[in-house]
């Protein structure tokens, strides 16, 4: 009895150490946002700031406030984009047995093991070809094509969870594929489209490469724009930190709502039970 | 309601390596209760979902009312959303999001019935099967049993075809299931309408199958009326199967004597019956089966002195088992109860004698 509460004590003490640990950059990154130029420059990152101001901030979004809106629409789009089309997939494949069936799932599921720098160019090329270079609409295509492996791969698993009796009942209730899948399957699965949705948002919002090769000064994300203030105010520490403070908030809100729903859906119960 | 005709179904599962319906081949008529019974695994599901159109058979013709529905050689295929069949499934497959009422009303506003009708229906079957308070609930907060009352109403709030039951009773307790089954029985004349079901149950099958399809290992092995089923079974699979308790089976061997040729199982000789003598040869080794209810308490027949191993009383009769050396025999009795002591006697019928032989299992 003693012996295990020994026993978990050290393993807490552990991992509180790891936690403190992978937590302190973040901390520096508040703290130094919080700083003015002066204090910067004059104490240790960690410190608490001793005068905090938000000056920082001003600075960061007034430079950063196109490519955040850009951010935004392209992350609503392509997510959007990847987990409608994404879903489709799924549940065709979890539910319809056709010609190849298999086939087709395996060629959609390699696209996720497909790194992204190895379609950087030919990406560029389709993109310049379909006269969308620069512009956010080619980025919302990109990340929804990029998207829908994943995507298909989480609904299939997610609808397959639901009893197939389920949709051959609606079927044999006279109700079409598309009726079935808005009227049983969508609505039984709640958890689980708020899951993928989750997950392809907080994908897109952080994506960099992208943004790097098929944005350009128009269409810009957030995640290029603090990468190119890095270089070109290479001393403002304290704005750099507060653009990723910026940069981080969104992620960290879908987190803090609905992150109980993240957890539930990796593991597995995504599904309302019949 | 229509009637429907299967031919030469084939089904295989895992690209051929499973077949589970193989040479099905039966007809429904209009307005007739047809059981599917057959032990587990033996293809009874795969044979409805076929009807259904949820499975597309490798071989074979399915027909609803005049309209061919599958022909794998015709080419044809309607969609289940397009059969009007209705299905209760094995699983119940209630929808989750839906409340009871919003079941019941899924097929109807699926065929785009309007709001007012659509109310009444749902209102009639929720009376019917005894549902209406359940009504604002969802299928999480049902009992198994209401469950299933949910699906079969669900089945019957529609106008279709052909009813297409999958063991619907299977999770009601004893009381309740004699009661569905007795209900839905009258609703079937009522409606006259075409049902199949589906059962491993044999007392569900006879008590309410105007016609069995029995199937074993994929394939049809008897296909008649439940008496016939139960006198004239086609096979020792068939006599095994239906009736209960089951028929008791001696292996015997055939020997002429003086009054002619007799049935000889080591301690117990029956004279072979008249009907069947001229299709016996002393030497002939066979499989005799007996009836439970065929063994009397007194009468004309054989009277057997059997040790007595056990009696079950069932309320208005009872069922007895005796033995006789290393044969055991087990009879069933329309009596209340039995006077209790070591031995008791058991009249056989030679007449009522099923007769099989062991190799083929086929009835002689
Ligand atoms: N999807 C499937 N894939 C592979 N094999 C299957 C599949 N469905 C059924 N089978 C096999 O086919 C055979 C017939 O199955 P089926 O479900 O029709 O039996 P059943 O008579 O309905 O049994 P039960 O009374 O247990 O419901 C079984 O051997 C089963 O294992
Ligand atoms: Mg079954």
């Amino acid at each position: 009895m003693r012996r295990s509460a020994l026993v978990r004590g050290l393993l807490y003490l552990g991992l509180l150490l790891l936690t403190v640990f992978y937590l302190l950059p973040l901390w520096g990154a508040l703290t130094t946002s919080l700083k003015t130029d002066a204090e910067v420059d004059t104490t240790n990152p960690l410190s608490f700031p001793q005068r905090p101001t938000f000056e920082p901030y001003g600075a960061a979004f007034s430079y950063l406030r196109r490519p955040l809106l850009n951010s935004l629409l392209i992350t609503l789009g392509g997510t959007l984009g990847s987990v409608a089309l994404g879903a489709m997939c799924g549940y065709v494949l979890a539910n319809f047995r056709f010609k190849y069936d298999n086939l087709v799932f395996l060629l959609i599921t390699v696209g996720i093991f497909l790194p992204f720098q190895a379609i950087l160019i030919p990406l560029f090329q389709t993109i310049r070809s379909l006269g969308l270079y620069d512009s956010v609409l080619g980025l919302i295509l990109a990340h929804t094509a990029y998207g829908i492996p994943m995507c298909t791969l989480m609904f299939r698993v997610f609808y397959g969870e639901l009893p197939s009796s389920l949709v051959k009942q609606a079927l044999t209730d006279g109700s079409g594929p598309w009726r079935t899948y808005l009227k049983v399957v969508l609505p039984s699965t709640k958890i689980a489209t708020v899951t993928v949705l989750i997950f392809q948002f907080t994908s897109i919002w952080n994506e960099l490469l992208f943004g790097l090769v098929i944005g350009g000064p128009r269409s810009m994300p957030a995640t290029v724009a603090l990468n190119n203030l890095a270089g070109t105010l290479a001393a403002q520490w304290n704005v750099q930190m507060a653009g990723s403070m910026l940069l981080a908030i969104p992620v960290l809100l879908l987190y803090i709502f609905l992150g109980r729903y993240l957890i539930r859906g990796y593991m597995a119960g995504s599904v309302t039970a019949t | 309601m229509a009637e429907v005709k299967v031919a030469d179904l084939r089904v295989t599962y895992n690209r051929g390596r499973t077949v589970a319906a193989d040479d099905v081949s039966f007809e429904v008529t209009d307005g007739e209760f047809c059981i599917l019974l057959g032990p587990s695994g033996c293809g009874k599901t795969t044979v409805l979902h076929s009807i259904a159109g949820l499975i597309r058979p490798d071989r074979g013709e399915v027909r609803i009312g005049d309209q061919v529905v599958t022909s794998v050689e015709g080419g044809v295929y309607v969609r289940p959303q397009d059969r009007n069949v209705a299905m209760v499934f094995q699983e119940y497959a209630l929808y989750p999001n839906l409340t009871v009422w919003g079941n019941l009303a899924f097929p109807l506003e699926a065929r785009g019935m309007r709001k007012a009708e659509v109310r009444k229906k749902v209102s009639e079957v929720a009376e019917l099967l005894g549902i209406t308070e359940l009504l604002k609930r969802r299928p999480a907060q049902l009992s198994g049993g209401q469950r299933q009352r949910v699906a079969l109403g669900r089945a019957l709030v529609r106008d279709p075809s052909v009813f297409l039951l999958d063991e619907p009773l299977g999770n009601l307790d004893a009381k309740l299931r004699v009661q569905v089954r007795f209900e839905l029985k009258r609703i079937q004349k009522q409606l006259k309408a075409t049902m199949i079901y589906v059962t491993h149950d044999q007392t569900e099958a006879m008590t309410m199958g105007d016609r069995i399809v029995l199937m074993k290992d994929g394939k049809l092995v008897q296909v008649g009326p439940p008496r016939e089923l139960y006198e004239e079974p086609r096979n020792l699979f068939v006599a095994g199967f239906v009736g209960m308790p089951p028929i008791n089976l001696l292996h015997c061997t055939v020997v002429s004597s003086a009054d002619g040729l007799l049935l000889d199982a080591g301690e117990i000789k029956l004279p072979a019956p008249e009907t069947k003598r001229e299709k016996l040869s002393p030497g002939m080794r066979l499989v005799v089966g007996i009836r439970p209810a065929d063994i009397a308490w007194e009468g004309e027949g054989i009277p057997l002195e059997v040790a007595l191993e056990g009696v079950e009383p069932m309320g208005d009769s009872v069922i007895v088992h005796g033995s006789l050396g290393s044969i055991g025999l087990t009879a069933k009795w329309a009596l209340p109860e039995i006077q209790e002591s070591d031995r008791v006697k058991f009249v056989l019928n030679p007449e009522k004698l099923h007769l099989f032989d062991p190799g083929s299992g086929a009835r002689i």
